[in-house]
């Protein structure tokens, strides 16, 4: 054997074989997957006089499993439906998707557990200031593989539906390399799935009770804008021209935007499209004559948001529409009813925020009681940990 | 003295034969034209979207509802002379290419002028994202980096001797570079801005407005007549430098004041449009197929089917999936690409 080979595969042997001690509870001499009291006892006690190879982060984690975990693994099955055994808790954390990350903090876990985020999450300076000192990963279509394996991480935290041949294919390098590696998937975006997804991950950090509470406030607020908008006929729905980042796109039946447009009691009378973001006719339009129309500034219309506190940015994207051919002669133009909204609090975690504004705009009567602007604060407030003054910074909406 | 007969009447056939493929070409065009600016997602029949046409015309004596005025002349007609100006310009400038680097391949695109006015519209989506007045930051730029490349082919070929080969592969060279740094761009943008550039690639007439179809219209007048004045240089190009030299054309000179012509007529149409990459190429083919290659009229008669092609297309995309419009670079492919090819396989002299 060449020389050189052996030092190598010693490493990779020693890699191995670590990479295999996380598997289990640490402390479970008899690896029948539960931590007994005396085993517990008998771990800690060898480790303050030396006498085993468990680390400090060892003992801390059975000391969680045995307290709070009832001294077995925690089953948990994330939103692909895969079950994923945990032995011990999350401790080195990677996140590629910003929801989860954002979800994560609403539940009150330690940022400083997080090692490393995505790119995107990494640049947003005003809403996640601690990503500042984290690691910077990339994103999920150009995930840097190296650096992920540098930290160590024991979890990895990917999105379920959207990208999946990418997340697949992060999720199939992580786990080939780092043995044990918990890969974690959760979209955090969907009203559909968000409830359950507050409360899996809540059990996966041991915040049940805070994850109840968050989870009853979003439900609180999406089922107030459900239940107020049952009962409308279908002919009586507000009809909603919406309009995406770029002139004359709108959203059809298939993009996130659409579902809460109509979760919010909304019509679109360009749903049937067979793109995602087609593009209309502006003639189309015109003759559609919405109620109300929707403009959504973000990305790649990037003004105003957390970033910024830019009212005359919106103003003059507002002021854009209203002017172009025709359009005077719109129903939603002529009785005032165009919005910007920032996809800050459209798209993401925040999509309950925006979709409250939404019903507002589209039945003021039917939601003279909701609030989104309070909702908001208390999101930034109580659950987001932050300290942001909606009264003074951020822009969102407008008018 | 029966040779010389001969080719009097192949000349005259020939005559014949250009004047019915131009008069054609005209009839066809102005009669989609008039097809054109009735189609649309509001259901106006033909009758009523003439009348809203004169109504605009003649305020006094035709009347028509608002809505349908400014659906036809506020969305519709610039569109429709958009696409036809823009196809007009495209199919020239191609044209002019061609003859002068004697490249069947040579086009706008081949060149690098488009992808040097992607890479400027790149930078103006990626790196101006929420800069006021964007828009019109991506045309500035797509114009500037079109002229750019044009100007940095220039210099190379200057460098190396101004001949229709070193043009071609600098023409190359560049086209690699700027596809290059296109792609860099993407790859750091976000999803959103790597959506906008894709669009714009793609190639629409989505964008047009009555001033755009102005600064256009004014650029094709000013440039056109020279073309077609200086008609018999351009063939004399055509024929080879030495041939070119030899009737005394001034063969440096008249390059690159072509090439420049023709990469300005290009850069101002793919700065409002994206790029439309296919009527370049493809129009002055079809039109030389046709008619032969005499300048006076492969200029004129090529421009007309490149404004065919891009109306038809821009017709199609507006139609077949209403009231979503495909983008029209996309539809000009797969209605000039089989055309092409038919001609391709059934013209011996191709």
């Amino acid at each position: 054997m060449n020389r050189r080979c052996l030092p190598a595969l010693v490493l990779l042997l020693l890699v191995a074989v670590q990479a295999a001690a996380a598997e289990g509870i640490p402390g479970d001499a008899d690896g029948d997957r539960v931590l007994t009291r005396a085993e517990y006892v008998a771990a800690a006690l060898a480790y303050m006089i030396g006498d085993n190879d468990l680390a400090r982060a060892d003992i801390q984690d059975a000391a969680q499993v045995y307290a709070f975990w009832d001294g077995r693994p925690r089953e948990i099955t994330d939103s692909t439906g895969k079950t994923v055994t945990l032995y011990r808790p999350l401790r080195r954390v990677v996140i590629f998707a910003g929801e989860s990350l954002e979800t994560l903090r609403s539940l009150g876990f330690d940022m400083e557990k997080v090692v490393a985020v995505d790119k995107y999450s990494h640049a947003k300076n005003t809403f996640f200031p601690e990503c500042r000192e984290m690691g910077n990963v990339g994103s999920i279509w150009s995930p840097d593989m190296e650096r992920v394996l540098i930290l160590r991480p024991d979890t990895v935290f990917l999105y379920a539906t959207i990208s999946t041949a990418a997340c697949d294919d992060i999720q199939n390098r992580l786990e080939a390399s780092s043995p044990g590696i918990r890969v974690l998937r959760f979209d955090c975006f969907k009203p559909a799935t968000y409830p359950d997804e507050i409360r899996t991950i809540a059990s996966i950090i041991g915040k049940e009770e805070r994850g109840e509470e968050f989870a009853a406030f979003y439900e609180s607020t999406m089922d107030r804008i459900r239940d107020g908008a049952a009962g409308i006929p279908d002919d009586e729905r507000t009809r909603v021209y919406f309009e995406y980042w770029f002139d004359y796109t709108t959203v059809a039946a298939s993009a996130g935007y659409n579902e809460k447009t109509e979760i919010a009691g909304g019509t679109n009378p360009f749903a049937t499209g067979t793109a995602e973001y087609p593009v209309v006719d502006p003639e189309a339009i015109l003759v559609a004559n919405p109620e109300v129309v929707i403009k959504l500034a973000g990305q790649g219309l990037a003004v105003g948001g957390y970033a910024g506190h830019d009212i005359a940015a919106l103003d003059a994207i507002r002021s854009d529409m209203l002017g172009r051919p025709g359009w005077s002669g719109i129903s939603a133009v002529k009785d005032g009813r165009v919005y910007v909204i920032h996809s800050d609090i459209l798209g993401g975690a925040q999509h309950f925020i925006g979709t409250a504004y939404l019903a507002k705009w589209f039945y003021p009567d039917r939601f003279a009681d909701l609030d989104p602007h309070a909702i908001h604060q208390r999101y930034l407030t109580d659950f987001q940990g932050i300290d942001f003054d909606l009264a003074s910074e951020g822009t969102f909406v407008y008018p | 003295m029966e040779q010389s007969v001969v080719i009097q009447e192949g000349y005259t056939r020939l005559k014949k034969t250009r004047t019915l493929f131009i008069g054609g070409l005209i009839a066809g065009l102005v009669i989609l034209i008039g097809v054109a600016v009735t189609l649309g997602s509001a259901d106006y029949t033909v009758a009523e979207s003439y009348i809203a046409i004169l109504a605009g015309l003649f305020p006094g004596i035709f009347s028509a509802p608002d809505l349908a005025t400014t659906i036809v002349w506020d969305l519709r007609l610039h569109r429709v002379l958009f696409a036809v100006f823009a196809g007009f310009g495209l199919a020239v400038a191609g044209s002019v290419m061609q003859g002068i680097l004697r490249n069947p391949l040579a086009s706008p695109f081949t060149l690098g002028i488009a992808s040097a006015a992607t890479t400027g519209a790149s930078i103006a989506i990626v790196l101006g994202a929420g800069i006021a007045g964007s828009e019109y930051l991506v045309i500035a730029n797509a114009f500037l980096f079109a002229l750019l490349a044009a100007l940095a082919i220039y210099g190379m070929a200057r460098y190396r001797g101004i001949g229709s080969e070193t043009m071609v592969l600098a023409g190359i060279a560049i086209m690699y570079l700027f596809s290059a740094v296109t792609s860099l761009l993407q790859y750091v943008g976000s999803a959103e801005q790597l959506r906008a550039v894709v669009f714009w690639t793609f190639g629409s007439v989505d964008k047009s407005t009555w001033p755009k179809l102005g600064i256009v219209s004014l650029v094709l007048a000013c440039t056109i007549p020279y073309l077609l004045y200086r008609a018999w240089d351009l063939n004399a190009l055509a024929e080879g430098d030495e041939v070119a030299a030899g009737l005394g054309v001034p063969v440096e000179r008249s390059m690159i004041v072509f090439m420049m012509i023709a990469s300005l007529i290009t850069a101002v149409i793919i700065c409002f449009t994206g790029t439309i990459g296919f009527i370049g190429l493809v129009a002055p083919h079809i039109t030389r197929m046709a008619i032969g290659g005499d300048f006076r009229t492969l200029l004129p008669a090529s421009g007309l089917v490149g404004a065919v092609l891009l109306l038809a297309a821009d017709s199609i995309a507006r139609s077949v999936l209403a009231p979503q419009i495909i983008p029209v670079g996309i539809v000009t492919a797969f209605l000039g690409v089989p055309f092409f090819i038919y001609l391709f396989m059934h013209r011996r002299d191709a």
